[in-house]
């Protein structure tokens, strides 16, 4: 796939290049489906131009709504601020991540999502769904309702304008992501329920 | 005799309404009136009709005996004005009972003084101005925002005409001396009052918890503590939110009877008695020096700032908004000091949420970063609506 004339295997390249020039970008990981809801972020696209015209939006993944986001981006007359990148392996992605600014979680539904703790292992602020199951566990971040583009492009625009507050929010939330979701911590408890049964 | 200093906190913010980067340039209402009336409507019914109607009746079983000072803020007496009148009057009626003092107040409850001396002294100046058309005294004691203190705020309030000041009795600046004295700030310029955080909290805090040792907490238990004091202090000062009674409390703890049963308790005890703020500072000498070059507050563990400027969020939006102090004309004077009122702040403190114990008390926030973007998103707006060739609104 290669929507925009961007190689997968220099989409880092072409995204630093990006930033280069004054751009700041704005991240989808995740399966094009109904359920990951990457259409509500394409539909909040128009309201964070709005305010931020040099803004680019990476949707990295593959899925059956690709047919239908291409079109909703053209219909929305943002196709040239739309970069779908398909499915990338883990040196490409988290390339992708360290070039972006910030990682939009928009799921409609989604039981856990590994997504917003790559994103934040690696350096990147996160705003995610409220039916996004990590939320549950996590204070230090910010929700929406998935159907709110108002909202979702507030904060969006929110944090790419606030450069102080950003910081501190993303060092909150790793901390906490780190304090939570930890595999030794994880590894203990499971030890510790082992431990229990066998008494 | 020790002297028992009643004193409440009586305050509530005017809350932001929700305010996105798409409103800036667009909608100069900030404050969010519903939500706000809301919560006054309910503390009305659950705290302040109650309480002031028993502190009423109290002070006249006692024959004026039972004796109680408030400080309550200009922008809750904003609000009552509005929304319950019958609620100034009611204060009207205690203000004739020579058992009420009224102590000096910020009139938006702000965190002025630690940013600008002019703007604190006038906001000072304006309280004082309703305290005396609302009840007609003279308040002769202050009580600073959140119990704040720092050597200078002497002189500030000295300048004012104030004799004391009430704040918290802080260990680390105590250390073996006893919070039931009256001190004097260095210069001698002030007198004094440190807030007795230990029986303060009890009724405050630990009235209600099953956990505590001393739970339940009788009036004649805390009066004979209170009495233990007898020949090893001169006051004994307790301060506390007004809303203790009836909302931190709940009515079905028993906080109400409590107070019902306290005064005669007291009173009882020969070597008890209650005591105006202004009495006392006139009954005691100062015993000792209370100073303090850095801020202490009567807030958490800690007693400092860090619950309103504990993080570069809270800093940023405290500094941005005094950065426009001199460009604010008359006209957009009321608003910028309320968003000065140390509420918005404290909503986005990030020092208990790692935890989820956010204190959601009356906070209409999901978490600390809401509450900043709401306010940063104000202060976008209200920098628009200062520059001189903007005419983007009506005036408001």
């Amino acid at each position: 796939m290669d929507l925009n004339g961007v190689n997968n295997f220099k989409i880092v390249d072409y995204l630093q290049n990006l930033k280069k020039n004054g751009f700041q970008i704005i991240l989808f990981v995740g399966r094009l489906t109904l359920q990951k809801g990457p259409d509500y972020l394409i539909r909040a696209i128009p309201l964070v131009k709005s305010k931020l015209p040099k803004t680019k939006f990476v949707f990295v993944g593959a899925g059956d709504m690709f047919p239908q986001l291409v079109s909703l981006a053209y219909q929305l007359k943002v196709s040239e601020d739309v970069i779908f990148t398909s499915f990338l392996r883990e040196e490409n992605l988290f390339g992708v991540y360290r070039s972006c600014d910030l990682l939009v979680v928009p799921s409609v539904a989604d039981p856990f999502g590994l997504v917003p703790l790559e994103g934040l292992n690696n350096d990147l602020p996160i705003i995610i769904s409220k039916t996004t199951g990590v939320g549950y566990y996590l204070n230090h971040i910010l929700k929406f309702d998935f159907w709110d583009i108002k909202e979702m492009a507030n904060k969006i625009i929110s944090i790419l304008k606030y450069e102080r507050m950003k910081k501190t929010y993303l060092l909150n939330s790793q901390k906490e992501a780190r304090e939570k979701f930890c595999w030794s911590k994880t590894a203990d408890q499971l030890i510790s329920i082992y431990k229990k049964c066998l008494q | 005799m020790p002297s028992i200093v009643f004193y409440f906190k009586i305050h509530q913010p005017e809350r932001l309404k929700h305010y996105t980067v798409f409103d800036i340039g667009q909608d100069p209402n900030y404050f969010d009136d519903e939500r706000n009336k809301f919560y006054l409507d309910r503390i009305v019914s659950k705290c302040y009709i109650p309480t002031l109607n028993l502190i009423k009746d109290l002070i006249k079983e006692t024959n004026g005996r039972f004796k109680v000072n408030f400080g309550a803020t200009g922008i809750l007496f904003d609000q009552l004005k509005k929304w319950h009148p019958e609620v100034i009057s009611l204060f009207k009626q205690l203000s004739q009972t020579n058992s009420v003092e009224f102590i000096g107040e910020t009139y938006y409850h702000s965190l002025s003084c630690l940013m600008s001396e002019r703007d604190f002294k006038e906001q000072v100046i304006l309280h004082k101005n309703l305290i005396k058309k609302l009840f007609n005294q003279e308040p002769q004691v202050f009580s600073n925002t959140e119990l704040i203190y720092f050597d200078q705020i002497a002189d500030y309030i000295k300048d004012l005409g104030f004799k004391a000041i009430l704040t918290e009795g802080v260990d680390r600046i105590l250390e073996w001396r006893s919070p039931n004295f009256i001190y004097n700030d260095p210069k001698e310029k002030i007198k004094i009052l440190l807030r007795n955080y230990k029986l303060s909290d009890d009724m405050s805090f630990r009235f209600s918890a099953k956990w505590w040792s001393e739970w339940p907490l009788t009036a004649d238990k805390f009066a004979s503590w209170l009495e233990a004091y007898n020949g090893n202090g001169e006051v004994i000062n307790l301060f506390m939110d007004f809303e203790t009674f009836g909302e931190h409390q709940w009515p079905e703890t028993g906080i109400f009877d409590f107070l019902k049963n306290l005064p005669f308790e007291v009173l009882k005890r020969k070597d008890l008695e209650f005591s105006l703020a202004s009495e006392v500072i006139c009954k005691y000498p100062s015993r000792g020096i209370f100073s303090s070059f850095s801020p202490v507050t009567w807030a958490d563990t800690e007693r400092d700032l860090t619950a309103w400027l504990g993080n570069e969020m809270q800093k940023e939006c405290l500094e941005l908004l005094f950065s426009i102090e001199k460009q604010i004309p008359f006209y957009l004077k009321e608003t910028w000091r309320k968003l000065q009122t140390a509420d918005h702040f404290y909503y986005m403190c990030t020092k208990w949420f790692a935890d989820g114990d956010v204190h959601k008390y009356f906070n209409p926030y999901d978490n600390p970063y809401e509450a900043y973007l709401n306010f940063r998103n104000i202060i976008e707006d209200l920098k628009l609506r200062i520059k001189p060739n903007v005419k983007i609104y009506i005036r408001n």
